[in-house]
């Protein structure tokens, strides 16, 4: 049982699935993520995929879609005219 | 002198005027040719249009000969890729933001000799028509609109990968020299007129009854003129007829000419090692760090950044802009991950109607790898995951 709790505290978190959108200014605007997800996860999220997105754009690289693939969770990002629709997926093991 | 197969040169064919494109080179014709080498079949396409890039792509690659089609949306990434693979044919658009398209034909006809070239322009840009020929394109035509367009065009673009496979008998000749050529001509006893192109210069050696009597190289005459035209290393030449009204100015037999010659090109090379500075492009050479990364299915570009202000890149256009980008993504999304407690980062991608591109971060290095934007989700996924075991076995 030890060795059990051990490995759930040393892997990554488990994750909701859904999505949300945000504006331009990074402000949430609807969401199908459970209320338990942390707003300012959702916030902190939204705020790195629009910044990857903005300054890509800048470059002259106008990427319509972003995905960061994490051990433990999948996030997605469509651009939205500056805003996005984000998707979070955990990972399946 | 007779029109001979040996009157062209064998690594650079012109069709002057699309409209010359007639029955023998519709569709179809040289099917029953046999096989092509894979090679001869491969068409680039360099536009920073996305839409011609991906309409033209479709068309070409359904022609009669079924080429390869792989296409560009700028110039770097274009030169690497001639590079790195073997091309029949290049079609480029000419006006193009950072590296226009003459920049990169000059380059092309300077490294790619036996590349045939196709320009293609918008609407108002005949002004440059005089000029593309002038760099030894093969064919300059405007952008097909209509179907008759597009059918007409198609059949030209048929025509010239057929002359590369019809050519194929005469293109032993490809390896000889200019001094190969001009004693050739001499020891025929033939009167002719060589006009050699390299690039956008022009230059013509008259030869009359075996000898050669002038040279003439933009404001050079005679022996100057020769020893300016016989230093350059690669070009297209065209066998015409014989000049009896041109006046003799080189009276010196032409076997010490070619010696003279040789031996002042000689001693120029051995003053300027690697000289080549003609304001060409350089194509891009990839570095041996990136070769294996480049062997992974779908990697059109590279970006390898192995610390503040040191990466090696392949067929990217702005490296360090990219380079401080890819930085900050990995370093934003690092910190995100810790943040959320999701474990480690495996990649990131992302996707435009321009470019697909994979991020990778791993043993303080980071990667970001161009791949060709048609793959399928799934397989930019492998591709990520054979980038990362590469990039870990570096």
């Amino acid at each position: 049982m030890n060795s059990l709790v051990k490995s759930q505290a040393m892997g990554p978190a488990r994750f909701p699935r859904g999505s949300y959108t945000v504006s331009s200014d990074g402000g949430i605007v609807v969401s199908t993520l459970p209320g338990s997800f942390p707003r300012d996860r959702m916030e902190a999220i939204a705020r790195v995929m629009l910044s990857a997105l903005g300054s890509a754009r800048e470059l002259g690289a106008p990427f319509t879609e972003l995905a960061a693939d994490f051990a433990g969770l999948e996030i997605r990002a469509r651009d939205l005219a500056g805003g996005a629709i984000i998707f979070v997926t955990p990972q399946e093991y | 002198m007779p029109a001979t197969a040996s009157s062209w040169s064998p690594f650079k064919v012109t069709v002057p005027d699309p409209a010359e494109c007639g029955p023998s080179a519709a569709p179809g014709k040289g099917t029953d040719e046999g096989p092509l080498r894979p090679a001869a079949r491969k068409i680039l396409i360099l536009d920073d249009d996305q839409e011609f890039l991906d309409t033209y792509g479709r068309i070409l690659s359904r022609l009669p000969s079924r080429p390869e089609v792989r296409v560009a949306s700028c110039a770097t990434r274009a030169l690497a890729l001639l590079e790195a693979e073997p091309f029949a044919l290049l079609i480029t658009d000419l006006r193009m933001p950072r590296i226009d398209g003459f920049q990169v034909l000059l380059s092309a006809r300077r490294r790619f000799p036996a590349l045939r070239t196709v320009a293609v322009t918008g609407l108002g840009d005949q002004q440059y028509r005089a000029r593309a020929y002038a760099s030894g394109i093969d064919l300059y035509t405007e952008k097909p609109t209509t179907p008759t367009e597009i059918r007409l065009f198609s059949e030209c673009v048929e025509a010239l990968l057929m002359q590369e496979s019809h050519d194929g008998g005469f293109r032993g000749i490809q390896s000889k020299s200019l001094m190969d050529l001009i004693q050739i001509e001499c020891l025929s006893h033939n009167s002719s007129v060589l006009r050699i192109t390299r690039g956008p210069f022009e230059g013509r050696v008259w030869i009359k009854g075996g000898d050669v009597i002038d040279a003439e190289m933009q404001d050079l005459r005679g022996e100057e003129a020769f020893k300016q035209i016989f230093a350059w290393k690669a070009g297209n030449f065209e066998i015409l007829p014989g000049d009896d009204r041109r006046p003799r100015a080189i009276y010196t037999s032409y076997e010490s000419l070619l010696l003279n010659s040789a031996q002042t090109l000689d001693e120029s090379n051995a003053e300027e090692p690697g000289a080549g500075g003609d304001g060409l492009l350089e194509a891009p050479r990839m570095s041996r760090a990136l070769q294996p990364l480049a062997g992974v299915r779908g990697v059109e570009s590279l970006l390898l950044v192995s610390g503040p202000g040191k990466f090696e890149s392949w067929g990217v256009e702005t490296p360090e802009e990219y380079a401080g980008w890819t930085h900050r993504v990995l370093h934003e999304f690092q910190a995100l991950g810790e943040l959320l407690n999701s474990g480690p980062l495996r990649a990131i991608e992302a996707a435009g109607s321009v470019r697909c591109v994979v991020l990778l971060g791993q043993s303080g290095r980071e990667l970001m790898a161009g791949l060709d934007r048609n793959l399928t989700p799934r397989l930019i996924r492998a591709a990520g995951k054979e980038l990362a075991s590469q990039l870990g076995k570096e």
